[in-house]
């Protein structure tokens, strides 16, 4: 029969959430199964009497489910079809079965069922101690890769895909007064407390249904089945248009200032890849005034020998198995407690109609409640005594019990031997304190619940339920009300009353405190004592570490690796912590406990990123020409967010090919760039002279209406951090230019000065970047293109170099500087950029018989170095002052009041000889252009490591000088002029300049000057 | 001051979104996202000049928007806030440079005034999925009962920002930078093809 532990008949659950009319085929290491619709792997395998899901991490130990929720550390499975839809580390307990869906352990290579790891675990386990790996493959260090690979690969915690996830992720912001995290009893009751005085509230959960832990006991509200509850609670929630319901949705980070994001799993519980058009994971980023935690608590296992053969479960997680999901994972039950609670798990076990073996009671007494119920069913209870050792090896086939002292340190009589499949264990409960700790919180010990509850130190932060270690049903249910209702009034609402469901109060004998079962063996002989499933942590490992001299439970952490797997030691950590803190002789406050970091559980990738991916990964800023460079054929490159046009070639030229043409065109004809990336700042105000005094190094007292001059900006540290050319529209409106990529820095340099040193400056800013596109013509024939467009009178004795005229270009109101970074005649026309393409196209138009040729930023480079003119940030690298730029020309040191950097300009460092200044270079060799970044050494034949001298800022080859040039920036080149350097290249060989004027082309400046 | 639109109203016009819009049509029963074709004049005054704001209600007829994150409009204006000495008037389509002038002539005083029609535009997004929209969009709180209609704020939007004012229970104005035109319209088609 197909499933064999599918509960049939008249001993189903009444409340299981499986569909039996619609069964599932899915395939497990390759392996056809059926579930039903509602199955999670886990309870579809278990259904299946599958055993063995994984090998363990060190010793390639069989291993079977554990758990039923987040906190499961063994099956972690490897999902997906195809390459692409891979997903590592996926907990079978929280993935629901879908038609085809392929999952695969993840550890075991090469195969779960025979493995090396296992043999070599085997074999020399006791060989391996805590920090083995550092231990024995510490040397040769250099090998440590290969041994690393081959101890992942038979380890293994997953792989990730190696092909473009073909899903799509989202992001979407959410703002609260109330969320509630944890979707249980709690949960809903803190939500409808909290809606109903109109606040806005998230509730969110990660399983696929709401219900939490209702979902798995057989408790009654208000008389009825706990299901009847959930669904007419979240009815009402659904309805309330102030509520947002998440279900697969985890609440994985809390962050500063109650911001904490939500993993929501839209498509994953139902298909491998999302279907079309939707979405397979969306990030919720909430901001919330208030959050309750409702997180519920894990289980707690009890520690024995041999504890990690499959079959042996938590309480909690064999009762959720049959309630739930009308799986019940073996024949015969041996259930070890220290608490009344887990006896529901025999009861439940025992009403499947499967044998309940014996309960196992660590304690000399229960309640009367539980005793009574077990004595009806007929299951024996065993006081005072407990599982000290499992046997058997794929699945277990009997244990050994042995009677404990009264304080459970030592066992106090002989052992008897129990067959049975499964052993279920609970030592009570850890409050999910996670997201507690996120943002700094350190959770708190309470000797009666034998638990750590979150601390309050967020004031707008509340935990309710069993995640603030309140475990009594009706208690619950009556707290988080409570806690809704405050919740809503601390947002402001008015929440006059609480309402809540009953439960049965039924009275509980207090639990036992412990963690450990005592062996007859010394821990660190007996059977191997699992505390840490995931990365194999034994109590016997812990105790060695403790002995090694680790003392913070932090260094035992790292030393074991108790806690470090993808569960984050959801199970583990309370009794790792135990263990030490009993080895140390310190009670577990005194020893502390490890705090957790999110995420709660792995998020991919995707969900983080959302759609800034591809076309979205960065802004692209786009001139108001782009799609005519576009269509152009334009190459592209990046200057900041801008896509500027790099070069524009023609048919099959080559980058070289085009920007020689292109040089050539612009010097002996006409060219045009699209300069409308530039930043410009409109500045106004009676006081926008001495503010541009101020900001640049030079003086602008005088300059006149119409005028425009270059300016150089420094730093408080007197370095260039950028340039332009600054206009005069009139005599308190100015138009001022920065470099491309650094606008938005320029402008918030101004207003920062102006707001925090000199707000008495009546001056105002505004970015006109890109209010203004900026088409520069340039060349001998500029002119002559413009005069046909232009009312403007272009007469080279009243419109002089670096004048500014306003008028109409090809019939739009344009502003026109005459202004060049070319060095030739050059006009740049200024229009609103809704027309910029009318004027571009219709420059085109009459430029066509003067050959007009586009040019982009290459050419524009090219054309400037020929002339010696820099680009801050390439021929600057912030360390450059304007003397070391040779522009002392552009320093007015005389201005009246200071200007930004000049202090700067006379401290030691900056006026001392031999300071990096900028040259120009011509190699020896006209054709060899020297790459970029080229160390400078004056001495070729100096043995390594030469002294370098500086390096080369700009290197092209000039078409119309037909010879390479370069810019460099050399330590005293200023007074070197004529020397030979030498410039050592990574293939061997030595590339010889000369240093000269970095004005390599026109140098009396006579063609921008041209009348 | 210039007036900056031609005389010749034949000379072609591509605004912001001009190539984007035909390139990505934002097609949805869901959501409706048109380019507006306005006039825009960024305004600064010091709240000290009491005689400027004067003078602009004398033009536009409206008191300027003092309380921060506001706006105010009649039949021919808006004026958004934007910052304590900083306002963004919007006006009909070419009658920028008109009331421009009008205001340089009725102020005194320190002010600025800058014609910015060209180099940022307003897109209007409305529908049952505009919120959504804006909620995978930006991190402000877009719920009416905290971004009620008449409010406006400057505030990211996705990687970029811009300046978002509700006109009505679904229905926003968004002011977009033109070189960012192209990235936030893909984005908005983007976020509003899924609901």
């Amino acid at each position: 029969m197909s499933q064999p532990n599918r509960i049939q008949g008249n001993n189903a659950s009444a409340q299981s959430r499986v569909d039996a009319s619609k069964p599932i085929t899915f395939s497990f290491n390759n392996k056809p199964y059926t579930g039903y619709s509602g199955d999670t792997i886990a309870s579809a395998l278990l259904a299946n009497d599958v055993d063995v899901v994984g090998r363990s991490f060190k010793y390639g130990r069989p291993r079977g489910i554990i758990a039923a929720g987040a906190e499961e550390p063994n099956a972690i499975l490897q999902l997906g079809k195809t390459e692409a839809t891979q997903i590592p580390n996926i907990r079978a307990t929280q993935q629901l079965i879908y038609e085809g869906l392929e999952c695969h352990s993840t550890n075991g290579w090469p195969s779960t069922e025979r493995d090396v790891m296992g043999v070599v675990g085997k074999l020399f386990g006791r060989f391996m101690p805590p920090g083995f790996y550092y231990k024995t493959f510490m040397a040769p260090s250099k090998l440590w890769m290969t041994y690393e690979k081959m101890i992942r690969k038979g380890a293994g915690l997953g792989r990730s895909p190696k092909a473009v996830d073909p899903d799509t992720y989202e992001t979407i912001n959410q703002h609260a007064d109330v969320l509630v995290v944890g979707g249980g009893p709690a949960g809903i009751t803190a939500a409808l407390n909290a809606a109903r005085t109109g606040a806005r509230v998230i509730l969110a959960d990660e399983q696929n249904e709401f219900g939490g832990n209702l979902l798995s006991q057989t408790d009654l509200l208000d008389g009825a089945p706990a299901q009847d509850w959930i669904d007419n609670s979240i009815d009402e929630l659904a309805t309330a248009d102030n509520v947002t319901l998440l279900i697969n949705a985890t609440v994985n980070g809390y962050h500063d200032h109650n911001f904490l994001t939500i993993h929501e799993r839209c498509t994953d519980q139902s298909f491998d890849l999302a279907p079309e058009g939707e979405i397979r994971q969306r990030m919720h980023r909430v901001r919330a005034k208030q959050v309750i935690l409702a997180t519920g608590a894990h289980e707690r296992p009890l520690v024995f020998g041999n504890n990690d053969i499959p079959g042996c479960m938590l309480a909690s997680a064999v009762s959720t198995y049959i309630n739930r999901y009308n799986v019940v994972p073996g024949k015969k039950l041996l259930l070890m407690t220290s608490n009344d609670n887990a006896y529901n798990t025999a009861f439940d076990w025992h009403n499947s109609g499967r044998l309940v073996r014996a309960i196992i009671d660590t304690r000399p007494a229960a309640g009367k409640a539980v005793v009574k119920k077990a004595t009806d069913a007929g299951i024996e209870i065993i006081y005072s005594s407990a599982i000290v050792q499992a046997q058997g090896n794929t699945c277990i086939s009997n244990a050994m019990v042995a009677p404990l002292n009264e304080t459970g340190e030592k066992l106090s009589g002989s052992v008897k031997q129990y067959d049975c499949d499964t052993i279920a264990t609970s030592s009570g409960w850890n409050p999910a304190v996670h997201l507690s700790c996120h943002t700094g919180g350190r959770p708190t010990w309470r000797e009666d619940i034998q638990g750590f509850v979150p601390d309050n130190f967020n004031k707008n932060m509340i935990a309710t339920g069993a995640g603030n270690g309140l475990y009594p049903l009706a208690e619950i249910l009556q707290d988080a009300a409570s806690a809704g209702a405050f919740a809503a009034n601390a947002c402001g609402f008015n929440a006059t009353k609480t309402s809540y469901a009953k439960a049965e109060v039924e009275d509980v004998a207090p639990s036992m405190p412990i963690f450990h079962i005592p062996h007859f063996k010394p821990t660190s002989r007996a059977p191997k004592q699992f505390v840490d499933f995931q990365l194999d942590v034994t109590a016997a490992g812990i105790e060695l570490a403790v002995q090694e001299g680790f003392e913070s439970i932090e260094h035992v952490k790292r030393y074991t690796a108790l806690g470090f797997g993808t569960d984050q030691g959801k199970l583990s950590n309370i009794n790792g912590m135990a263990i030490a803190a009993k080895k140390l002789g310190k009670t577990i406050p005194e020893t502390g406990t490890t705090v957790f970091r999110p995420n709660y559980t792995p998020v991919t990738f995707g969900a983080i990123s959302g759609r800034n991916v591809n076309e979205f990964f960065d802004i692209e800023r786009y001139s108001a020409l782009h799609t005519w460079h576009v269509e152009n054929g334009a190459e592209f490159e990046d200057v900041g967010q801008w896509k500027r046009p790099w070069y524009f070639p023609k048919g099959e030229e080559s980058m070289h090919e085009a920007v020689n043409r292109e040089c050539l065109a612009t010097r002996n004809g006409v060219g045009i760039i699209d300069a409308s990336t530039l930043g410009k700042i409109d500045i106004q105000g009676p006081d926008a002279r001495e503010f541009l005094n101020r900001v640049y190094t030079n003086a602008w007292s005088k300059l006149p209406v119409g005028r425009c001059r270059y300016g150089l900006m420094c730093g408080e540290d007197g370095m260039v951090f950028d340039d332009g050319v600054t206009s005069c529209i009139s005599d308190n409106h100015f138009i001022m230019t920065t470099t491309s990529g650094g606008a938005a820095h320029v402008f918030n340099w101004l207003e920062i000065w102006h707001q925090t040193e000199w707000p008495e400056l009546e001056v105002y800013f505004n970015s006109v970047t890109d209010q203004w596109a900026t088409l520069s013509i340039s060349g001998p024939k500029a002119r002559l293109l413009l005069g046909e467009l232009t009312d403007i009178d272009l007469n080279p004795d009243t419109f002089k170099f670096m004048d500014l005229r306003e008028g109409v270009v090809a019939g739009v109101p344009a502003r026109v500087f005459r202004i060049s970074f070319t060095g030739e005649q050059s006009y740049e026309i200024n229009v609103q950029a809704n027309y910029a393409l009318a004027v571009w196209e219709k420059l085109f138009e009459h430029g066509a018989k003067y050959d007009i040729t586009p040019y982009g930023t290459e050419t524009m480079h090219v054309l400037r170095a020929e002339k010696g003119f820099i680009i801050v940030g390439q021929d600057t690298d912030g360390s450059m002052t304007p003397y070391d730029l040779d522009m002392g020309w552009a320093v007015s040191p005389a201005k009246e009041f200071s200007f930004l950097g000049k202090r700067s300009l006379a401290r030691e460092d900056t006026v001392k000889e031999n300071r990096k200044q900028l040259v120009g270079l011509k190699t020896t060799d006209a054709k060899t252009v020297a790459p970029e970044g080229s160390q400078i050494v004056l001495d070729p034949n100096q043995k390594i490591p030469m002294t370098m001298v500086g390096h080369v800022t700009s290197s092209y080859y000039s078409a119309v000088l037909e010879r390479s040039i370069a810019m460099a920036v050399i330590k005293g080149g200023l007074d070197k002029m004529g020397d030979k350097v030498y410039m050592p290249q990574a293939d061997g060989t030595t590339i010889e300049a000369e240093i000269c004027s970095p004005v390599f082309y026109d140098p009396k400046g006579e063609r921008q000057n041209v009348k | 001051m210039m007036e900056l639109n031609p005389k010749d109203t034949n000379i072609q016009r591509c605004l912001s979104m001009h190539h984007v819009s035909q390139k990505h049509p934002a097609e949805s029963v869901h959501y409706s996202l048109q380019e507006m074709a306005l006039g825009h004049l960024m305004v600064r005054i010091p709240e000290t000049n009491t005689d400027a704001i004067k003078a602009i209600k004398s033009v536009i007829g409206l008191d300027l928007p003092t309380q921060p994150l506001s706006s105010v409009e009649n039949n021919h204006f808006v004026i958004n806030w934007i910052a304590p000495d900083e306002f963004l008037i919007l006006t009909a389509d070419k009658t920028e440079h008109a009331l421009e002038a009008k205001l340089r002539e009725e102020i005194s005083g320190h002010f600025a005034i800058v014609d910015v029609t060209g180099g940022q535009t307003v897109l209007s997004l409305s529908g049952e999925r505009a919120e959504i929209i804006l909620k995978k969009s930006s991190t402000y709180d877009v719920h009416i009962s905290y971004f009620p209609i008449g409010k406006v704020v400057t505030t990211v939007f996705a990687k970029s920002q811009l300046v978002m004012r509700r006109t009505g229970a679904d229905s926003f104005q968004l002011v977009v930078r033109r070189s960012f035109s192209d990235y936030i319209w893909q984005w908005i088609v983007d976020a509003g093809s899924r609901a």
